[in-house]
């Protein structure tokens, strides 16, 4: 597995995390004020997110697929787990709605890439003496 | 008969450095055209759908509304998984990559069936080809092995192999109807997920699980509608005669010389290897036992030579 898939699982959950955690903050839900959240609210409920969301694209990925079950297992739950920590509050504190997912999107797939980088190696290609 | 190359050709790593990775927009693209989506959708709703929301809870969705944006983000997933399948260049929808009509003949090295009625039944828009078989080329045909290609698989012998592809007559119907089906899905997911978040009563930081539940509810409708959609697609797509390949893929097997005809393609996606999209199977003899390392290029040669030359024709310049 190279870096693409790694990029892919932190662009879905990054943009997941970037929509739904900056949807807590706006105001104009059910009559209800938006709730203040800390840091650590905000990363959890990041993390909630992003796991939820990997787990659905993990079950498709090695069913579609057909990708080994335990190491795309393993590296979506570090994925999730980064990208929410890092992205949740970064998304609750974002100004602009809309741009959450945008913005998050793509610093996922820059910490899916980073994920991959460290943990797996790219082959190298050289022609045979 | 193909033309120059007689060079045998290297088995593995054909090019020195490292091989370049294909950069995928389409999820990039999926993500813009949601967020953009999104801004107006949290402000003023869908029209279609705001009405549909009200005839069914007399009251008209709570806008600017988190309920509808974020049942919309589901939806919107599962449509844009759909259109990701739907939209591959495979000669389904978008014409298939610009490749070169070529004939080539060998023995069957491999035969691999990646057909999976799970798949036909769960995720209809994204049927995989029936299979593919290596052959081990004839000689006359290293070229189109090696050309362009970053690898070169060879059997444990050392026989050149061309991958053949035989796509699935089921899969484009599957395909459509899946996008009808995730369209239709989708409007009914918006209306039913906003009215699942609206039934959450959950305040304070928990309301994430509010917002998560009606993006899930929205998704799994339109995800249900795709499927529905792909197997009526399914039905319609095999209704009709089966393509040649389609219907020889069932015979071939291992030692078999067959001379192939198809769409040559450098696949960027697998490694830019040289890949055959398979239009025509003429099987020949069926060259046993099978030896222990495999076939080589000289085997291929000496079967096509036993059946007089194969079905390829003249010689095709390259």
């Amino acid at each position: 597995m190279g870096t693409q898939f790694c990029e892919r699982f932190g662009l879905i959950s990054g943009g997941a995390v970037g929509l739904l955690v900056q949807l807590i903050g706006v105001d104009a839900c059910c009559a209800n004020p938006p709730p203040v959240l800390t840091i650590a609210q905000c990363s959890l409920a990041g993390v909630i997110v992003a796991l939820v969301v990997l787990f659905f694209a993990t079950l498709f990925a090695c069913a579609v697929s057909k990708l080994p079950v335990w190491p795309v297992v393993l590296l979506a739950l570090l994925i999730g787990i980064l990208v929410g920590v890092l992205l949740g509050p970064v998304a609750y504190h974002l100004p602009v709605p809309g741009t959450g997912m945008f913005v998050c999107g793509i610093l996922g797939a820059l910490l899916g890439w980073l994920v991959c980088r460290v943990l797996c190696r790219d082959a190298k290609w050289t022609v045979s003496p | 008969m193909d033309g120059v190359a007689v060079t045998m050709p290297t088995c593995g790593a054909q090019q020195p450095g490292t091989q370049p990775g294909s950069f995928d927009w389409s999820l990039i693209t999926a993500i813009v055209a949601i967020a953009g989506v999104a801004i107006p959708v949290y402000k003023a709703g869908i029209p279609v759908i705001n009405g549909i929301i009200q005839y069914f809870s007399g009251a008209a969705p709570l806008l600017p509304g988190v309920g509808v944006v974020s049942a919309f983000a589901g939806a919107a997933a599962i449509l844009a998984l759909v259109a990701y399948y739907a939209f591959k260049p495979d000669g389904c929808i978008r014409s298939a990559p610009n490749g070169e009509t070529v004939c080539i003949s060998g023995i069957i090295q491999y035969v691999n069936a990646t057909h999976s009625e799970a798949i036909d039944v769960l995720a209809p828009f994204a049927i995989p080809p029936l299979g593919d078989f290596d052959v081990v080329v004839a000689s006359a045909y290293w070229s189109r092995v090696t050309q362009n290609a970053f690898w070169v698989n060879c059997s444990p012998a050392g026989g050149a192999m061309l991958r053949c592809i035989v796509k699935d007559d089921a899969a484009c119907g599957g395909k459509i109807g899946a996008l009808a089906g995730a369209t239709v899905g989708a409007i009914a997911g918006i209306v039913l997920g906003y009215l699942a978040g609206l039934a959450c009563a959950l305040t304070g930081p928990f309301i994430v699980l509010c917002i998560i539940l009606a993006a899930l509810v929205a998704a799994a409708v339109t995800y249900v509608g795709a499927m529905l959609g792909g197997w009526i697609g399914q039905e319609i797509g095999s209704a009709g005669a089966s393509s040649e390949p389609d219907s020889t893929w069932g015979s071939l097997d291992v030692g078999l010389y067959v001379t192939v005809k198809g769409n040559w393609v450098t696949d960027p996606d697998v490694g830019y290897n040289e890949l055959l999209y398979v239009t025509d199977i003429t099987p020949g003899m069926s060259v046993q036992p099978v030896p222990a390392n495999g076939y080589t290029a000289a085997d291929a040669d000496a079967a096509q030579s036993m059946m007089g030359g194969d079905d390829c024709g003249g010689v095709v310049l390259l």
